[in-house]
């Protein structure tokens, strides 16, 4: 952020106008490629010339009108690259070649955002392409705010985000319809999520250097529900991830690791989200069809509500698990399910959902199996075996706080077997 | 995901190198066009070659100190040359990568997983 001498209210301008001035851009000259670098272009200027002239009274105009110039210079040095000049005059309309107009009030009223995202999250693209062009064509950050919340190096973001617009150039810039809808929104919602799981990071002090990917992912879902205010799915998503945000501040402790939700200080939740992502949820639920996103943030919310871990409501949970599953063929519901089967039926059930799952081989070896059989194992008293799949679970895992949580949980279980 | 690449070569085949050599360029060669590929899809991090294990030193804790000494000079079969990070979706893919370089190079290359700070929020 050093780099853009800014006020502190003009960053969430821009990056709230971002989509809507990209849309307004490629609706009127197509070249979503093109239309994309003019829109940081524009946004670079504002941030520029806005601290100091103050911001304008309609600020998405002013973007929209530097945008479009820059758009227009962009064409014109392509074209003159291919020796088409000629053919760009007069495929432009001529006010362009010109000057813009000061205002451009056919454009303003329109909401292109919903066809911005649906590109960004193409089914032909890459999860990590489609999350790193989502970013920054509608999050409106800069390439190397992108890769300082991936770790990686600029140019290697830039050039997913070249790759992507390649990939998606020739498609269509509409809002899919019919049976296309559904599956394209899906393919939405998965990148959000995917981009709330990147930036759900441990300690505070990474928080800090690393972009806040999981606030991004917030505020792209609350705009992405602002458009679709009756989609069941969206509202499941934004529960999901406000009630789990909520949770944030109590996850990892002192010593960086992970704190399971029974083990976590409930007063350091958020009650404000969690009371929001429940009303969400229980519209959703109650007007819209079900979906996996709703059952998932139901899930949530009963965890979030509890007043004590023991005052779970255990059957319900394992209810919605087992409803799920007809939404989520993911070998990752039952294995949650098993956790909620001990919970209402003992651990020797749950055990016997974490065989069935072993044996089907889906799982096999994964660190999340051995992580619930240690769990399970534990509270069968069988802590000389729960110390074995703590630690095969432990070697497993790449994320360090899980893995020093898992470590201390077979400290503790090898300590109880002696 | 993060993988790191180590590639191993044979210290004695290190000691006969000849930098001029048309086989030592060529690998060169294919080093930075490997790295010009994975930086355009999007999946370079970085990659190092390294310095002669003759300038290797050692840092070690005795007592409440850091104590510095020259070496190891071991006589290992195999030192690490080179070191890659790069930034792909699945291991198969880093697989791939590293076994390019050991078609190419014939260097013995080691993948491990980089560890990350990240929780899963399911969990």
């Amino acid at each position: 952020m050093s780099d853009r001498p800014e006020l502190p209210d003009i960053v969430p301008i821009l990056r709230a106008e971002a989509p809507q001035v990209l849309g307004a851009l490629v609706r009127r000259y197509g070249h979503f490629d093109l239309a994309e670098d003019a829109v940081q272009d524009a946004l670079l200027a504002a941030s520029r010339h806005w601290p100091e002239s103050g911001v304008p009274d309609r600020p998405r105009a002013w973007l929209i009108r530097v945008g479009s110039r820059a758009l227009v210079d962009r064409l014109r040095s392509d074209r003159a690259r291919e020796g088409r000049e000629q053919r760009t005059a007069t495929e432009l309309p001529a006010d362009q070649l010109m000057s813009v107009p000061a205002d451009v009030p056919r454009d303003l009223d329109r909401d292109d955002s919903l066809q911005v995202l649906f590109l960004c999250c193409h089914p032909a693209l890459t999860p990590a392409s489609a999350v790193a062009l989502t970013l920054r064509a509608v999050g409106g950050l800069r390439t190397d705010e992108i890769a300082r919340a991936f770790l990686v190096p600029a140019k290697t973001i830039g050039q997913r985000i070249s790759r992507a617009k390649a990939t998606v150039r020739a498609e269509p810039f509409e809002r899919p319809s019919g049976e296309d809808f559904a599956p394209r929104l899906a393919a939405v919602l998965r990148v959000l999520y995917l981009v709330f799981n990147e930036g759900y990071v441990a300690s505070s002090g990474a928080a800090l250097v690393r972009t806040d990917l999981s606030a991004e992912a917030i505020r792209l879902t609350r705009m992405l529900h602002r458009i679709l205010p009756d989609d069941g799915e969206v509202a499941g998503m934004l529960a999901l991830l406000l009630l789990t945000d909520a949770r944030r501040g109590a996850r990892v402790a002192a010593d960086g690791s992970a704190v399971p939700i029974a083990d976590q200080d409930r007063t350091a939740w958020d009650a404000a989200l969690i009371e929001e992502g429940t009303a969400l949820v229980t519209r959703a639920m109650a007007t819209a069809p079900l979906g996996r996103y709703q059952i998932q943030a139901a899930i949530a919310a009963l965890h979030d509500e509890a007043a004590t871990a023991g005052d779970t409501d255990w059957p319900q949970i394992l209810g919605l698990y087992t409803l799920l599953e007809r939404f989520d063929a993911s070998p990752m519901v039952p294995l949650n399910r098993a956790v909620a089967e001990a919970m209402v039926h003992g651990p020797e059930r749950g055990l016997r959902t974490l065989d069935g799952l072993e044996a089907e081989g889906r799982l096999a070896g994964h660190h999340r199996l051995h992580a619930v059989r240690g769990h399970l194992l534990d509270q069968a008293g069988r802590p000389g075996e729960a110390a074995a799949s703590y630690d095969a679970a432990a070697a497993g895992t790449l994320s360090t706080p899980e893995q020093r949580y898992l470590r201390r949980r077979a400290a503790l279980a090898r300590e109880r077997s002696r | 995901m993060k993988y790191m690449l180590l590639a191993y070569t044979s210290a004695a085949s290190w000691d006969e190198q000849d930098v001029s050599a048309e086989e030592v360029q060529a690998i060169c060669r294919f080093y930075l066009d490997l790295e010009r590929e994975l930086t355009e899809s999007g999946e370079w991090v970085s990659t190092e070659g390294l310095a002669d294990p003759g300038q290797t030193r050692t840092v070690r804790k005795v007592g409440d100190d850091a104590v510095v000494t020259d070496g190891p000079y071991v006589d290992a079969k195999e030192t690490l040359v080179s070191f890659a990070i790069v930034d792909c979706d699945t291991y198969d893919r880093a697989v791939e990568i590293a076994s390019r370089v050991v078609a190419f190079t014939g260097e013995t290359t080691e993948i491990r997983p980089v560890m990350d700070v990240s929780l899963d929020p399911a969990m």
